[in-house]
């Protein structure tokens, strides 16, 4: 599946080759939100041999990453530029701001965009309206809602032919 | 000018209006329903209530006819938001923000908001520097605290108590920009006295804020 991509130098493959063995994956990545998504990132990056670095302001949400999490997890407040500079950002080759608030993970990623220069920085942003906000920052934003959108539209419109249910 | 206000609490009700009286034309966002009916009822400008981030609400509130947008939400995500929003997807020429956090003084300029606000930078200056704040009245920070305006009394005993102003050796980068004695106000040229009970507006880089206070109270 690819994901809908959208903003400035955003491509999608035609292919997409499994986590594992995908070359391109980041020596380091910093995941903001640890949350359900954030949490299963975690994990699969780690899985897939990255560096992870998990931060998020509720230690509650940390607990998520489990006992077989290999990377950090930093317990704070991720819209302070502090913060992500105490985490290890500096040394971070990818951020993705995941957390449950679109405003949260726009700044993050501009920080981590304009202020550290992360060379790669993807974002979860709910709301597609928001996409003019950090377009013209090289920032790539997936939409669940537009994903949604994408699968439900391909289901109906390209799934089986309806048919009548059998009484 | 058509100022488009987002934000909460009293910052927001005094700065309406203070744009309305200067005759200018404002419209409030808050997201508090009950505030904005508090509002409505003792402004006379538009209010609306709802997420001040999000761009269909801002294009409701009038944000493409806006001069200025300022945000004063409380979380400095939401401002840099609303800044930019108004920015980028309405053309506001000018957008001002509230910041918590000092490091975003700098971050949100380069990210496009015309100007920051902060109102804890010259107050964490003078904690640290243990100045004490018993004797100053107020303060107001200037380009982003670089510089404060603040106003001191003099009680009796301090150091500069008697003396005449351009003799007395404030640091450099600290002037005493007016002096408040009852109903006077005195901007003072140099040759006048102070004296106890006067109230000294002091202009002072953020450097020397607090050898200043240090040096009207207690000399060198």
């Amino acid at each position: 599946m690819t994901p809908p991509v959208v903003g400035k130098g955003a491509t999608s493959p035609a292919v997409e080759p499994p986590p594992a063995v995908r070359r391109g994956s980041p020596r380091t990545a910093m995941i903001v939100g640890c949350g359900r998504l954030g949490a299963r990132l975690a994990s699969s990056l780690g899985a897939a041999g990255s560096g992870v670095i998990a931060v998020d302001r509720s230690e509650a949400a940390l607990r998520r990453l489990g006992a077989d999490f290999g990377g950090f997890a930093v317990h704070g407040d991720a819209t302070q530029p502090s913060v992500l500079r105490r985490a290890g950002i500096e040394r971070c080759d990818a951020v993705l701001a995941v957390t449950e608030n679109d405003n949260v993970n726009l700044m993050v990623a501009q920080v981590a965009r304009v202020v550290f220069r992360t060379p790669r920085v993807l974002v979860r942003v709910f709301d597609p309206a928001r996409e003019e906000i950090f377009e013209e920052f090289g920032i790539e934003a997936i939409s669940p809602t537009l994903l949604a959108e994408r699968e439900f539209l391909r289901e109906v419109l390209q799934g089986p032919v309806a048919r009548p249910v059998e009484p | 000018m058509k100022a488009l206000l987002v934000g909460t609490g009293p910052t927001l009700y005094f700065l309406a209006r203070d744009f309305l009286e200067q005759g200018d034309d404002c419209t409030l966002v808050t997201p508090s329903e009950e505030e904005a009916v508090s509002l409505a009822a003792n402004l006379s400008a538009t209010v609306l209530h709802g997420d001040g981030t999000d761009p269909l609400l801002l294009e409701r509130a009038g944000a493409r006819r806006a001069d200025v947008v300022v945000a004063i939400l409380p979380a400095d995500h939401d401002n840099l938001a609303t800044c930019q929003v108004a920015q980028r997807r309405f053309g506001v020429a000018r957008t001002v923000s509230l910041v918590n956090d000092p490091d975003h003084l700098q971050v949100f300029r380069r990210l496009g908001v015309t100007a920051t606000v902060s109102s804890t930078q010259v107050l964490a200056d003078l904690l640290r520097g243990q100045a004490g704040l018993r004797d100053l009245a107020c303060f107001a920070p200037v380009e982003d605290g670089r510089a404060a305006i603040l106003n001191l009394t003099l009680q009796e005993g301090f150091a500069a108590v008697g003396r005449v102003l351009d003799e007395f050796p404030l640091p450099e980068g600290a002037s005493v920009a007016c002096i408040l004695r009852g109903a006077e106000v005195i901007i003072p040229r140099g040759r006048e006295r102070m004296r106890a009970g006067d109230q000294l507006l002091v202009l002072a880089v953020r450097e020397r804020i607090e050898e200043a206070v240090r040096t009207l109270r207690s000399g060198s």
